[in-house]
């Protein structure tokens, strides 16, 4: 798999580009990705279409839109449905000027009433619509649905038109509204396979559609889908029989022959300017015997600031409210300051995907990748660790591991030192979901009932959580500040665990552990709100304690 | 059919519950019946194909969606609402 830029340089999104390992293609497949949340859970899935693809002899490109995910720009643009197309296009003009001549879209989700709408501009050979939204308008309801239920109140100064994941302007959010799959919308002329959820055989779209058919399109109905984009992260699972079913179609649609291409690959882009005028640059790299996938910020030419590590929550990525690290990326690099964030194992872009692949939530791999990443390319440097949850927890033990001088943990709930196996989180999870996690009501007895001397000496034995254990690990090397940002439903936990006690205790001792709790937000940090003010939060922490470019420092004390 | 039987209708096909909707009660409590937020939002939208209703942003909430008879008021409130 190539990593490149491509798109227009002004502009610039980031592309994975899977091969055959003989180079020679039979055609290319640009992946359209969803919008909303499907695009986090859809990600790893869409990697492994990728690598599949790549097996029976295509070109496959994956991308993200222009202010999405790694790419350039701000989400939420007034004109993002024309970055939407122009992302597309760009991505199939980059499969021809690498030498393949017939090009497929396949989109997922709502991803397919975008490549449903570009297939005739891009002259697309063939349209594989994976699980698609058939109408714009009950994707956005949809999306709009799920905010209210899962986050709803806890979203903040509310925003009556959120939406999970997913940030639309008013007139993109018209436009995507008006995007329909028809029979009367498909593209002419072009073999169309659509491939929906068995569940949804009745709805009247699927019935519209199915009805009425035209001749070169066809339709099949699966299971499996609400196991891969219904699921939480951590158990969802990959429907391979569907995903190979759409590789044999578009094997079908394409010559045997193959030729040899030659794309090229570009590891460095200008993606905003400082108010000085300097470039911010951002650089691939790969990174250890893992391959590592890491993007580098920081201002064009300075390499002697503090460098700030970027971290996900869960096993996530850099979309949805992950792309809090991309922003925090580009804020801290025009502050002066470079930054790191990668795809740790079994996440994103690094290693292939496996079926039935452990998660590492809260594993020790984790804590070794990051720092396997810092002994490679930032083992002289300053360092601070900033990350959501599960990356909050590896940034506390990096701090522990390795002197850190600032972690900063968005949304704690994870205290022990003590790492768990590989696939652990995932079997917790399932367990808890069909409510036959052992000893959660003993574990909550014991934490209400034990008498002060007694939770320190249990504690210990990390039978259950007491953030004092993780706190004084990861405050222990001098000069150095670990801050807890708090949502509402995270101060219950932390001061449930004796959480606020713990902080004075190792305060008292000369720790230096802020606490920042948020009157609203919710733990993944959906709301847009709570999401903007822990970044605030995080840039402010930054400035506080980390050194910035010589360049940038000199001319502030000018 | 009553809107108590379409909705039961609905759960089975959209509402991941871990025992038929058929064997709970009006009000036993969804979630615990093993729906989650994805699964409500898939059994509204198709409780809105069954109706040819809309439920408003107001309805949008866990409650609404808590029970099989939480569910059936809200349709039938926004059937009299339209009639």
């Amino acid at each position: 798999m190539l990593d490149t830029w491509f798109g227009d340089p002004e502009s610039p999104t980031l592309g994975f580009l899977h091969l055959p390992a003989d180079g020679r293609v039979r055609g290319g497949v640009v992946l359209c990705p969803p919008l909303g949340y499907d695009q986090v859970l859809g990600y790893r899935a869409l990697r492994f279409v990728g690598q599949e693809l790549a097996a029976r002899g295509f070109a496959a490109l994956r991308f993200d839109y222009v202010g999405e995910g790694d790419a350039s720009g701000e989400s939420g643009a007034r004109n993002a449905p024309e970055l939407w197309m122009s992302s597309i296009a760009r991505a199939a003009a980059y499969l021809r000027e690498s030498g393949v001549e017939n090009v497929a879209l396949l989109g997922l989700g709502a991803g397919s009433l975008l490549a449903n709408e570009a297939a005739g501009t891009v002259d697309a050979t063939a349209l594989v619509l994976w699980d698609p939204e058939l109408s714009g308008r009950r994707f956005l309801r949809k999306q709009r649905s799920l905010f209210e239920l899962t986050v709803g109140s806890h979203g903040g100064p509310s925003d009556p038109d959120a939406l999970l994941s997913l940030k639309l302007h008013a007139e993109a959010n018209a436009w995507l509204s008006a995007r329909e799959i028809t029979p009367a919308s498909l593209p002419v002329g072009v073999d169309t396979l659509i491939v929906g959820r068995r569940a949804n055989d009745e709805n009247p779209g699927t019935v519209r559609l199915t009805s009425g058919l035209p001749a070169r399109a066809e339709y099949r109905s699966v299971i499996g889908q609400e196991e891969l984009l219904e699921a939480p992260s951590a158990l969802a699972v990959l429907p391979e029989e569907t995903i190979a079913g759409m590789g044999d179609w578009l094997v079908e649609r394409f010559p045997a022959a193959s030729v040899r291409i030659d794309p090229v690959v570009v590891d460095r882009a200008v993606v905003a300017t400082a108010p000085d005028g300097t470039p911010i640059v951002e650089r691939l790299r790969r990174v250890g015997p893992d391959e590592l996938f890491v993007i580098e910020t920081g201002r064009e030419g300075d390499l002697d600031s503090g460098v700030v590590v970027l971290q996900p929550g869960a096993a996530e990525h850099r979309v949805g409210p992950g792309r809090f690290q991309v922003l925090a990326a580009r804020e801290l690099a025009q502050r002066g300051y470079r930054t790191i964030r990668f795809d740790r194992r079994v996440t994103g872009d690094t290693t292939e995907v496996r079926p039935g692949e452990p998660s590492l939530i809260f594993a020790e791999e984790w804590v070794d990748d990051t720092d396997r990443l810092i002994a490679e390319i930032a083992s002289e440097d300053v360092v601070a660790h900033a990350g959501l949850c599960a990356g909050g927890w590896v940034a506390a033990r990096m701090a522990e591991r390795r002197s850190a001088r600032l972690a900063v943990l968005f949304s704690p709930n994870y205290f022990k030192t003590a790492a768990l196996r590989a696939g652990e989180y995932s079997d917790l999870t399932k367990s808890e979901k069909e409510g036959t996690r052992r000893f959660v009501g003993v574990k909550r007895l014991l934490r209400g009932a034990l008498p002060g001397w007694a939770w320190p000496i249990l504690s210990r034995l990390q039978l259950f959580h007491d953030p004092a254990v993780l706190l004084e690990a990861s405050s222990r090397h001098a000069e150095s500040t670990v801050a807890l940002l708090l949502t509402p439903e995270d101060q219950e936990n932390f001061g449930a665990h004796r959480g606020y006690a713990a902080v004075s205790r190792l305060q008292g001792r000369g720790a230096d552990i802020r606490v920042t709790n948020y009157p609203y937000g919710d733990h993944s940090l959906f709301g847009e709100e709570v999401r903007s003010a822990m970044l605030a939060d995080l840039l402010a922490l930054v400035e506080e304690t980390l050194p910035r470019s010589a360049t940038l420092a000199a001319g502030s004390r000018a | 059919m009553s809107a108590v039987d379409t909705v039961r209708r609905v759960l089975d096909t959209h509402g991941k519950l871990k025992t038929p909707a058929g064997a709970l009660t009006e009000d036993d409590d969804l979630y615990a019946a093993g729906m989650t937020s994805h699964a409500s939002v898939n059994v509204m939208l198709a409780v809105e194909d069954a109706f040819d209703i809309e439920f408003p942003d107001e309805l949008l909430t866990k409650t609404t969606f808590c029970s099989i008879r939480s569910i059936s008021s809200a349709v039938e409130g926004l059937l009299e609402a339209a009639a």
